[in-house]
């Protein structure tokens, strides 16, 4: 039942997947491009020097994490996609309790998730093994790969829970976000009016201290994502 | 006769004079010696103030110049004597949460006898955090993993958490970073790998102690010239667009190139007169991570009562002397284990460009995958 729960996943996700595994592979060979292209170049000694390879890799380290949030996404609403559609009739014929049921689907993720970043280590990998680093500077693909593989199972998991719940609850959910982004501070400082210590309150201060500093749920997309560092 | 008859003609005609003067004299004489003596007395009280204005422009000066040569102005609160920058706001709204931090932990800090704790803070003061949460060797929470080694260790801390520039050759030098929260060996490390200053090149790469002396304790005094050179050291074409950026133009880029060419001395490469209708960004401190780290390394090495003894130094050491100071060893020993540990990546530089993600991560996902699996019902929908 897992294998079908499994492959019945990734028929949903396959499409939307195919470029999120291009890129997870593409992405570390172009952080590295560089330093292919300053073996060839006149000048290669400025063109492979540490200062040009670490600005190049924290360039091409910003999407990183951007790529782990999509590939999460993905996969965690494909898992339902399915049951919504068909109002849970495959699930509730099983002979298995829901959490039962659940936690197949969401080992199946996870499955996917591995493979994914697979695609990315293999991609980091050789990134790293073709690159001509001056002294000083090390390739980390396989610190990067963990990061990445930790990224992306946190934002399957999120969007895994969120979608696990009716479609409305999620959009409701989305849209409370997407509302608190836009017109959350502006709401504050307008009350803050009435009530000073209301419009004190730095909304994305507090987000950020809240979801990302001191390990907060989404601090492992912020930090250190370079292919090539010191 | 025709003169006596003038003469005589004269003292008729001015006895109505003098009748008059008389009697001017007898009715307004009170009336204009009031006013005579109120305007007298006005005079005086203007001269007053104006004495009194010029004494309390010279008192005025004198408290600014007080407090320019005290480094700012003081304020106490609780045991924290803080000097501020004059143009700084009062701290006290920051600094209480984090003295209420500690004395949840350690009592009443009035009741402690401590002798008070300096605290220095910058033009621009961030917002100021209570350091997080740790445990210490007994088991006991405190506020800062080093606060095992005592409220002293823990004030100074603060200090360190706090300070971003501190008014000393040494925070002028290290332009603020390696105090705290400013200290970020990442970046010190990163610098480090970009460096093309062939005497930085001799200090990091081959361990040459002398060249580490001249790469790390330049002084900036500000001049174009010494910035120039300092440019020069770490020009080339792939840093060309972050050298524009602060505020090179591309003549003084090509000149610079050309001095590195030639090995021409900054003063004799034509260079500055490129800088003729615009001086070099002070802001352009491509070493300040790694003299930060120095000064990190130097406060890690000095422990307890680092602070304390860049205080009692007299006015006037250089920045070697205040390394001395605050590492309690000699400058030479502490760049030489500095540069190793940099280079090795041993102490406090191990793994900081390589720390795999906490376990924490994890277990936010496990606790997502709980929130799905945490009913039984399905939802319709």
């Amino acid at each position: 039942m897992s294998m079908q729960m499994l492959k019945l996943h990734w028929r949903a996700a396959r499409w939307p997947m195919l470029p999120v595994l291009v890129a997870a592979f593409g992405l570390p060979l172009m952080a590295g491009w560089s330093t292919w292209e300053a073996s060839g170049a006149a000048d290669s000694l400025e063109a492979t020097s540490a200062w040009s390879v670490i600005d190049g890799a924290a360039i091409w380290g910003l999407g990183f994490p951007v790529l782990a949030a999509i590939a999460g996404a993905v996969i965690g609403l494909c898992a339902w996609t399915w049951d919504h559609r068909h109002d849970h009739i495959y699930a509730l014929s099983l002979p298995i309790a829901r959490w039962k049921y659940v936690a197949i689907k969401f080992g199946g993720g996870t499955i996917l998730v591995a493979a994914t970043t697979g695609v990315f280590a293999l991609g980091a990998g050789l990134s790293s093994l073709l690159a001509d680093l001056p002294v000083g500077i090390r390739g980390y693909p396989g610190n990067l790969s963990i990061h990445f593989f930790v990224a992306t199972q946190t934002a399957f998991a999120l969007l895994f829970a969120l979608a696990s719940g009716t479609m409305r609850t999620a959009t409701i959910f989305i849209g409370a976000v997407f509302a608190l982004v836009i017109a959350g501070q502006p709401t504050l400082d307008l009350l803050g009016g009435f009530w000073a210590p209301i419009g004190a309150i730095d909304l994305g201060q507090l987000a950020h201290s809240l979801l990302i500093e001191n390990d907060g749920p989404l601090s492992i997309f912020s930090g250190n994502w370079m292919l090539f560092d010191v | 006769m025709a003169t006596l008859v003038i003469l005589v003609g004269l003292a008729v005609a001015s006895a109505p004079v003098r009748a008059q003067d008389a009697l001017i004299t007898a009715a307004e004489r009170a009336r204009l010696e009031a006013e005579m003596t109120r305007l007298e007395n006005r005079m005086e009280a203007i001269r007053g103030l104006e004495a009194s204005a010029e004494e309390g422009r010279e008192r005025q000066a004198e408290r600014a110049l007080r407090r320019i040569q005290e480094g700012g102005l003081t304020e106490t609160i609780g045991p924290l004597v803080i000097r501020r920058p004059s143009g700084t706001p009062p701290v006290a709204a920051q600094v209480l949460p984090v003295l209420a931090a500690f004395e949840a932990t350690l009592g009443d800090l009035d009741d402690l006898e401590i002798s008070p704790i300096h605290l220095y803070l910058p033009a621009e003061l961030g917002p100021l955090r209570p350091p997080p949460r740790a445990r210490s060797e007994s088991g006991a929470p405190v506020w800062y993993r080093y606060s095992d080694a005592g409220l002293r260790r823990i004030g100074e801390r603060v200090t360190a958490h706090i300070i971003a520039s501190v008014p000393t050759p040494i925070g002028t030098w290290s332009a603020g970073a390696g105090w705290g929260d400013d200290y970020r060996p990442l970046a010190a490390l990163r610098s480090m790998a970009m460096v093309a200053d062939p005497t930085g090149l001799r200090c990091l790469q081959f361990g040459d102690i002398d060249a580490c002396a001249r790469f790390l304790l330049v002084e900036d005094d500000g001049s174009d010239e010494t910035r120039l050179r300092a440019w020069r050291g770490y020009y080339s074409l792939s840093r060309a667009r972050m050298l524009e950026e602060h505020g090179a133009t591309i003549p003084l880029l090509q000149c610079i190139g050309r001095s590195r060419r030639t090995g021409l001395p900054v003063p004799r490469t034509g260079c500055l007169r490129q800088l003729s209708r615009r001086s070099i960004s002070a802001d352009f401190q491509a070493d300040r991570y790694v003299r930060g780290s120095v000064v990190a390394y130097a406060l890690e090495r000095g422990g307890p009562g680092a602070l304390d003894r860049i205080e009692r130094l007299p006015a006037g050491v250089d920045v070697g002397e205040q390394l001395e100071a605050i590492s309690g060893m000699p400058t030479r020993d502490l760049i030489t284990a500095w540069r190793a540990d940099a280079m090795n990546g041993e102490g406090m530089f191990e793994k900081v460009g390589g720390d795999p993600p906490g376990p924490v991560s994890l277990l936010w996902a496990g606790g997502f995958a709980l929130l799905a699996l945490r009913s039984t019902r399905w939802r319709l929908g």
